[in-house]
C-alpha cells in the first residue's frame, strides 16, 4: 500500500485540477505549500508532479547489485528527483512477472532481465512500452532497443581456467575447454544453458558469426561428448566456489565472477574474452508497474548516464550499456567491459531475436540432456 | 471404527455445534488451499489453450518420462535405504535400556532439525571432488582418483537418505513398541536361535509398520526440491525441480500444473494402498 497523507492528497487533487484547468498556477502552489508539499519539477511540468510515486521499485538479481544499484543509481536520483530507490533482489524470473500482471499485483517498477525476455514477455502482453522521449535512444548501443523494453547493462559467458591445473599452455578457445585429455577434470557450464549451446558449436567448429541460429541437435550431442566431464553451476557464488575448492579446471563463468578470482586468488584463476558470450540484460516495465509507465522510463534514462553506469561498474562488474561510457574509462576499466570495442569483437552477443523464439525449446532440451 | 458405549448415547443432531469451533479453520483451509488447487487443476486444462494437450505430453513427451522415472528411481532407492536404516535404529532403540534409548532418540532429532538446504550444503563441502572424504582417502591411499559423490544422482540419493531416517525410524519405532516381546520370548523357549526368532516372529509382525512407514517415506521423498537441486547439480531433474523450471524459467504453467495434478494423485493412491496396511487415523496420532 502507497502511504499518502490527507494533505498530500490534497495536493494531488489540486495538481489534478491544475492539470485539468479547473485551478490557476497561483492557487495550485497555494495549496501546495499550505500541505506542505514540495512540487518537483515545477518549473519544467509542473502536473507531473502528480503523477510522481514515492518510490520506485528496481527488481533484480541480488547480491552486490542492491547495495550498488542504490549508491550507484538510487541515492542521486532521490536526491535530484525525491523519488525513492527500492531494490527488490529476489530474482524477476519469467514466471514471476507473469504471475505479478495476471493477479494485478505488479509490485516491481522496473526489471532485470535478459532482453531474449522483452520480446517473450511483449508477446504476452505483459510489458509496458518505453517512452523514447524520456529514454535516449542515443545512449543505448544499436541496436539494442525494442518497443517494449531496452538494453540495460552487459555481462558474459567467458571461458575461465585454474593456473595450478591447466599448466602454462592456458585454454582459450571452445575446443581447449572440450579437448579433455589436454586438459583432464572437471569443467563447469551454466545450469541454466546460456553460453553452453554456443561454446560447444564453436567447440564442433561453427564460425562464431555462424553460431546462430543455434544446431541444438548438433550443440546437445556436442555436450553429450564430455557429459561426464562437466559439472554445473546455478549461480554465481557456486561458480567462485568450485575454483576456491579446486573443484573444477576450467569454466563457463560470468565475466563478474572471473576477474573476481582472478583478482582475488592473485592471477590463478585466468580468463580471456576470447569466443565468449556477451548478454545483454535488458530493462523491462511490467505492465500496470505501481509507480507508472513515466516515472519507470525516468528511472530507465537515469540509469543511462555513462558515469553513473561506471560507478555501478565498479562496485560490482556490469558494463555500461552506453558506448560513450567507453570513453570515460581507465585501461583497468576498459580491460573489464564486455562491450568495450577491443573485447566486444572477441565475443558473440546472444541472439535475443533467437532466444525469443526457442528460448523454451532449446532450454528444455538442454535441461534434458544434462539430467538424462 | 470401535463400536461402544460411546455411539449409543450419540443423538442424530444436524450439526454438531463443536463443527462451530473448527469452523474458521475449515473456512481458513477451503480458501487458501482447496481453492488454490482447483485453480491449478483448472489451469492444468486452460494453458495455454483449453483442453487436454498438457496431459497428452505425459504420454509422448520423452524429456517427461526420463524425468518421472528418474523421481521414481532415487524414491525408491531412497525409501529402501531409509527404511533399512530407521529399521535398524527403531529396532535397536526398542531394545536398550530407556537411558540408552532416550539418547538415540535425541541423536535421531537432532539432524531432523536442521535446515534441510544447510544439510545439502554440508553434504557439498564433505563430498565434491576436492571436498574432506576425497582428499583424505587420497591422502591415505585408499584411492587414487577421487570418488564422483556429488553433484550427481549418489549425491541425491546420500542427502535424502539422511533426511529420511528419521521419517522412518519415528513410526518404525512406534509401530515395534506395540509388538508384544512374549511372542519372541516364547520363541526363544520353543527352540528358536535369536535370528529364527527374529526373522520368523518380529519381523512379520513389524511388516504393517514397514509398509506404513515405507509408504509414507515414499510419498515425502517425491516433493524434493532443495536437496536434488543442490546435490544433484543439475544432472538429477525430479518431478518438483521440473515443476518449478516450467513455472518460473519458462512460464509455461499449463504443463507445470499438469505436473503437479499428476503428483497430487500420486499421493492419493498411495495413501490409499497405505490405507490398506495400516489404521492412518492411528499412524497420524487420531485415535
Amino acid at each position: 500500500m502507497k502511504k499518502q497523507t490527507f494533505m498530500q492528497d490534497r495536493a494531488q487533487i489540486a495538481a489534478d485540477d491544475f492539470n485539468a484547468g479547473r485551478i490557476n498556477r497561483r492557487t495550485f502552489l497555494g495549496i501546495c505549500a499550505m500541505a506542505g508539499v514540495t512540487p518537483y519539477f515545477l518549473a519544467s511540468d509542473t502536473a507531473r508532479a502528480a503523477g510522481k510515486p514515492d518510490q520506485i521499485v528496481h527488481a533484480n538479481w541480488g547480491g552486490d547489485a542492491v547495495t550498488c544499484f542504490k549508491s550507484g543509481y538510487g541515492e542521486s536520483f532521490t536526491a535530484a528527483t525525491g523519488v525513492k530507490l527500492e531494490v527488490d533482489g529476489t530474482g524477476p524470473l519469467e514466471g514471476k512477472i507473469k504471475a505479478m500482471v495476471e493477479a494485478g499485483n505488479v509490485t516491481w517498477d522496473v526489471i532485470d532481465g535478459d532482453c531474449f525476455n522483452i520480446p517473450r514477455l511483449a508477446r504476452q502482453d505483459m510489458l509496458e512500452t518505453i517512452d523514447y522521449s524520456i529514454v535516449d535512444k542515443n545512449k543505448i548501443l544499436a541496436p539494442y532497443t525494442w518497443e517494449h523494453g531496452v538494453l540495460g547493462y552487459w555481462y558474459s559467458y567467458v571461458i575461465t581456467y585454474d593456473k595450478a591445473k591447466v599448466g602454462s599452455d592456458v585454454p582459450s578457445t571452445w575446443a581447449d575447454f572440450w579437448n579433455v585429455d589436454k586438459y583432464p577434470g572437471k569443467r563447469a557450464l551454466y545450469k541454466w544453458m546460456s553460453g553452453a549451446l554456443e561454446g560447444a558449436l564453436m567447440a564442433d567448429g561453427v564460425p562464431m558469426e555462424e553460431v546462430y541460429p543455434l544446431d541444438l541437435e548438433r550443440a546437445f550431442k556436442k555436450i553429450e561428448s564430455i557429459k561426464d566431464h562437466l559439472v554445473f553451476w546455478a549461480s554465481g557464488a557456486e561458480s567462485q566456489q568450485m575454483f576456491l575448492q579446486g573443484e573444477i579446471v576450467m569454466g563457463s563463468l560470468w565475466h563478474t565472477r572471473s576477474s573476481v578470482l582472478e583478482r582475488d586468488t592473485d592471477g590463478r584463476v585466468g580468463w580471456t574474452w576470447n569466443q565468449g558470450n556477451a548478454g545483454p540484460a535488458g530493462w523491462l516495465i511490467p505492465k500496470g508497474n505501481p509507480g507508472g509507465r513515466e516515472w519507470a522510463n525516468r528511472w530507465i534514462a537515469w540509469m543511462q548516464d555513462p558515469k553513473r553506469e561506471i560507478d555501478v561498474m565498479d562496485c560490482f562488474g556490469q558494463g555500461p550499456s552506453n558506448p560513450a561510457a567507453t570513453d570515460l574509462m581507465t585501461p583497468e576499466q576498459r580491460r573489464l567491459h564486455p562491450a568495450a570495442p577491443e573485447n566486444f569483437k572477441l565475443q558473440i552477443p546472444i541472439n535475443t531475436e533467437y532466444f525469443a523464439d526457442h528460448y523454451d525449446d532449446a532450454l528444455n532440451g538442454y535441461l534434458d540432456l544434462i539430467s538424462a | 471404527m470401535r463400536a461402544g458405549s460411546d455411539t449409543i448415547e450419540r443423538r442424530p443432531a444436524r450439526l454438531d455445534p463443536y463443527w462451530l469451533l473448527v469452523l474458521p479453520l475449515v473456512v481458513l483451509l477451503v480458501g487458501l488451499f482447496v481453492y488454490p488447487i482447483l485453480q491449478v487443476l483448472w489451469i492444468s486444462v486452460t494453458d495455454p489453450s483449453f483442453g487436454f494437450e498438457n496431459y497428452r505430453r505425459l504420454f509422448t513427451s520423452g524429456s517427461i518420462h526420463r524425468m518421472l522415472w528418474t523421481t521414481f528411481r532415487v524414491c525408491a532407492v531412497t525409501t529402501v535405504l531409509s527404511m533399512l536404516g530407521g529399521y535398524v535404529v527403531a529396532y535397536a532403540m526398542i531394545n536398550v535400556s530407556k537411558g540408552h534409548r532416550m539418547w538415540m532418540l535425541l541423536f535421531i532429532l537432532v539432524p531432523f532439525w536442521v535446515s534441510v538446504l544447510v544439510r545439502a550444503f554440508s553434504w557439498l563441502m564433505l563430498l565434491h571432488d576436492g571436498g574432506i572424504a576425497n582428499t583424505v582417502m587420497i591422502d591415505w591411499g585408499l584411492i587414487a582418483e577421487p570418488l564422483h559423490m556429488v553433484r550427481n544422482e549418489l549425491g541425491v540419493i546420500i542427502g535424502m537418505v539422511h533426511f529420511m531416517v528419521p521419517y522412518a525410524a519415528l513410526p518404525l519405532y512406534a509401530n515395534m513398541s506395540g509388538i508384544d516381546t512374549s511372542y519372541v520370548d516364547a520363541a526363544r523357549g520353543l527352540g528358536a536361535g535369536p535370528f529364527e526368532s527374529f526373522w520368523r516372529i518380529f519381523l512379520p509382525l513389524s511388516l504393517p509398520g514397514v509398509a506404513g512407514a515405507g509408504i509414507l517415506v515414499f510419498i515425502l521423498t517425491l516433493g524434493f526440491f532443495v536437496t536434488p537441486a543442490i546435490l544433484g547439480g543439475g544432472k538429477t531433474a525430479m518431478i518438483a525441480e521440473y515443476v518449478s523450471v516450467q513455472i518460473l524459467n519458462l512460464a509455461r504453467w499449463g504443463v507445470a500444473s499438469m505436473l503437479a495434478v499428476v503428483l497430487l494423485v500420486a499421493v492419493f493412491l498411495l495413501l490409499a494402498i497405505m490405507g490398506r496396511f495400516i489404521n492412518l487415523r492411528e499412524m497420524f496420532g487420531a485415535r
